[in-house]
């Protein structure tokens, strides 16, 4: 009797760890599964970008436009897999160290002791592991944040950057700068997070702040396109192609947005208690989701009264809003959300008009106002509405003094880093198209062809500063000789 | 001529080297300088394709028309 039960036990216990083995793969598996659609789902940031960049150039600039954003992908990619991860991996705490005190070598993050090896491209976590359901899954989402950074870049450069020279910048800034601050501020390890408490749960500022400083860095160099401003250094527009592509491309982007908030979540429930914040610490999908929703809402509608019911600008209001809510979407209310992103929405478009016509910044896009004025609003907003909330492993209090020392930290990484590798190559004559083929339009000398063939081309128009509609030949033709004699016409040097 | 080829013979020693295996082995490693070497090449190519196409467009627009007219 009594070995009968014992044999019972046994097959129980047996039959118990069989079914716990079993979750646990199945939970891996649902892991593996939530990362892979986020970055199926993210894909439509890159074609939204593209998409939204080539309707904002002229009808001669559209392939050089949108092939930036297909070639991001082909040099982004080997370069974060590269160094990019590594970085990401091995420096959360500053910089690689050896000695006694350092984790084999590297400073790797204490809540993942093993995450630095894992990021090593010949380390069992990069390639084909069937012990491994999560290390490539994850890092595919980081690569697309990192794609994200140089297109966020791109198109503030249109019409006038080498192709070659932002591809360089984008590896810089997608595999170097923005992957070091992610390393800092963005990670259960990172020293920001475990000394500070800086809480930017959905990268306000590690993403969209960081490159928005760096655009800002490249476009000190680059200087604005020809014809943009006059010899009174009031800022001229140039009519985009195809308003309505630039539209459709910003609604792509936030689709793809619902991917990346998703993206920046860790779930593993056989490791984990429920949802977690890239800090590890709580919150739900649902909570950012209604924060992402609610944050277009206030900010179209802060975008839409700022800009007195501009399209362009209604939209991209839409994106400030989010971004400005993006750093504590994990805890914020639906409605603090609507209001925050309100104030982000209306504050880009004025942002975005004090650099194009006060500071004479040719921001195609007004990228520095969307993506880096906001991301950074966004670390500060958390500093007021979100302090005292722990953070991260060590539960650090979330401060204003935390993220003002991330906003010290980030801003002069993005810009100085951005503006020291753009001077190199104006230096070297390989940041800038020569003028001659800006005139043109770059898709003859890149491509040697037009995109429209089937329709006449109708004479370019330049909105002149009081809004009236001018011929531009005589315009750009002035402008090329003020190129080319040197002779500075303009505060912004072009 | 494909029957002279040992292709059972070496089949399972090439699977080996260039499928990924253990970490660091030495297929690994190669693959990833290889890869490197790819990525490395290919920016500075980038780089050199471009500077030719613009260079000859700039010149030839010179050429031609001294400053050309404005695209449309």
């Amino acid at each position: 009797m009594s070995s009968s039960i014992f044999v019972l036990a046994e097959t129980v216990e047996e039959q118990i760890k069989a079914l716990q083995d079993r979750q646990a793969l199945d939970s891996q598996i649902l892991t593996e599964q939530f990362y892979f659609w986020t970055v199926v789902i993210m894909w439509l940031i890159h074609a939204g970008f593209m998409a939204y960049e080539a309707g904002a150039a002229r009808r001669k600039n559209i392939m050089s436009t949108a092939m930036k954003n297909i070639l991001t992908i082909a040099v982004v990619t080997p370069t974060f897999y590269y160094f990019g991860w590594y970085i990401y991996g091995c420096m959360q705490t500053g910089f690689p160290t050896v000695g006694p005190d350092s984790l084999d070598g590297h400073a790797g993050p204490p809540a993942f002791p093993g995450f630095c090896g894992l990021t090593a491209p010949w380390s069992e976590g990069m390639g084909p592991n069937l012990q491994d359901h999560v290390s490539l899954v994850f890092f595919l989402a980081f690569l697309l944040f990192s794609w994200t950074t140089a297109s966020i870049m791109s198109g503030a450069l249109i019409e006038r950057v080498r192709l070659s020279a932002f591809l360089l910048l984008g590896v810089m800034l997608g595999s170097v700068v923005w992957i070091l601050d992610a390393a800092w501020g963005w990670s259960s390890g990172g020293w920001m997070t475990t000394r500070f408490g800086f809480h930017d749960s959905i990268a306000s500022a590690v993403v969209h702040g960081v490159a928005g400083a760096f655009t800002l860095g490249v476009l000190l160099n680059l200087g604005p396109r020809i014809g943009k401003y006059d010899v009174m250094g009031r800022a001229r527009t140039f009519r985009a192609h195809n308003t309505h592509m630039t539209l459709m491309g910003l609604m792509l982007i936030f689709t793809g947005f619902y991917g990346f908030y998703a993206a920046c979540l860790v779930i593993q429930s056989t490791t984990f208690p429920g949802w977690l914040n890239i800090y590890l610490s709580p919150t739900t999908l649902g909570t950012i989701a209604m924060v992402i929703t609610f944050g277009f809402a206030g900010g179209f509608t802060g975008g839409w009264f700022a800009s007195k019911g501009d399209p362009f600008w209604t939209l991209s209001g839409g994106l400030a809003g989010v971004i400005s809510v993006s750093a504590g979407a994990d805890v914020y209310h639906p409605s603090l959300a609507y209001l925050l992103s309100f104030t982000g929405g209306m504050a880009c478009v004025w942002v975005g008009t004090w650099i194009e016509k006060t500071l004479r910044i040719d921001d195609a896009v007004g990228a520095v106002a969307v993506h880096g004025f906001s991301g950074f609003y966004g670390i500060f907003l958390v500093g007021i509405f979100a302090g005292g909330y722990p953070t991260g492993i060590n539960n650090i209090e979330s401060s204003f003094g935390g993220q003002l020392i991330g906003i010290l930290t980030f801003v002069p990484l993005g810009f100085l880093s951005g503006y020291v590798f753009s001077w190199i190559l104006k230096k070297t004559n390989l940041l800038r198209v020569p003028p001659e083929v800006e005139l043109e339009g770059l898709d003859m000398a890149e491509f040697q062809q037009d995109f429209y063939p089937e329709f006449e081309r109708a004479p370019e128009v330049i909105i002149g500063p009081d809004g009236e509609e001018l011929e531009a030949g005589p315009i750009l033709l002035d402008g090329y000789a003020t190129v080319t004699s040197g002779r500075a016409t303009t505060r912004a040097g072009s | 001529m494909f029957d002279a080829f040992p292709f059972d013979e070496w089949g399972e020693e090439i699977t080996t080297f260039w499928t990924f295996g253990v970490e660091g082995d030495t297929g690994t490693i190669v693959l990833t300088i290889l890869g490197v070497l790819l990525m490395i090449g290919s920016l500075i190519a980038f780089v050199r394709m471009e500077s030719g196409k613009l260079d000859r467009q700039a010149a030839m627009l010179k050429q031609a028309m001294g400053p050309p007219p404005p695209g449309a």
